[in-house]
């Protein structure tokens, strides 16, 4: 089996790549020479090799880049998102400075040393 | 994907040269073939057709390549066998360095590099890939 390169009969171009038997002929507008690598598609039969475009002419062919502009969905999506960030960032925040406040009154209470229990004890009456 | 086989009608008179030809479609293999590569994709990718799909090897480097705009990276046979079908195949590759990439074939045999997750720099492999 063997490759065989189909080209358009007025522009040359190449169109498709068949598989034939080693043996086939070569059919019509085609031709059993490979493009060698590295050639700027689409690629032109010349009648014995093959030849890429330039490379002006490859990037204006090129399909047009995926426009990556969020909508303005998106945008206000984003914006809550950085919000709800920021709100949670500023609570985290207060947390830790209250607790640490709350560390410093517990530090300088004064410290009350605890009273020995006192017995009474109710005289009776004899007789 | 499915062999082109030949439906053989009662008594029919080529039955014997119809049969023979299923019979090479079932066991056709066109063996390791080069696959047409296009600048600035560079590598060595191969293929071979057979009945049960189209087997691919080989990596390629996508240079210069973007994730915003595909690049037509090569083309390959996929219809002298086997039964493409319209559809167009999608896959994702391994890249090098734990990364990812992916590709398109179109029902034209035009293999399409869409995304890669790694850098420019780092081959994009086919070996083990099947398209049935």
């Amino acid at each position: 089996m063997k490759q065989v390169f189909y080209y358009d009969q007025t522009s040359k171009q190449l169109t498709r790549i068949g598989i034939v038997s080693d043996t086939a002929d070569l059919p019509a507008n085609a031709t059993f020479v490979q493009p060698q690598a590295g050639l700027l598609d689409p690629l032109t039969w010349t009648g014995t090799d093959w030849v890429g475009v330039s490379q002006a002419v490859w990037e204006n062919n090129q399909p047009a880049p995926v426009s990556v502009t969020p909508t303005a969905d998106q945008q206000f999506q984003a914006q809550l998102a950085l919000q709800v960030a920021t709100l949670q960032q500023n609570q985290t925040t207060f947390n830790a400075q209250v607790m640490l406040e709350l560390a410093d009154l517990k530090k300088n209470l004064p410290t009350s040393e605890p009273k020995p229990a006192t017995t009474t004890t109710t005289p009776t009456a004899t007789n | 994907m499915a062999s082109k086989l030949i439906t053989i009608d009662p008594l029919s008179s080529t039955w014997a040269t119809d049969m023979n030809k299923n019979l090479d479609s079932l066991n056709s293999d066109t063996g390791w073939l080069t696959a047409t590569t296009y600048a600035p994709i560079t590598g060595r990718l191969y293929y071979k057709v057979t009945a049960s799909g189209i087997y691919l090897k080989g990596f390629v480097v996508p240079n210069n390549f973007s994730n915003a705009q595909p690049v037509k990276a090569a083309t390959i046979a996929v219809d002298s066998i086997a039964d493409f079908g319209g559809d167009d195949k999608v896959f994702i590759l391994g890249q090098a360095g734990g990364n990812y990439a992916i590709g398109t074939l179109t029902s034209k045999g035009d293999f399409w590099l869409v995304s890669v997750s790694g850098a420019v720099t780092n081959a994009v492999h086919f070996d083990g890939i099947v398209i049935n």
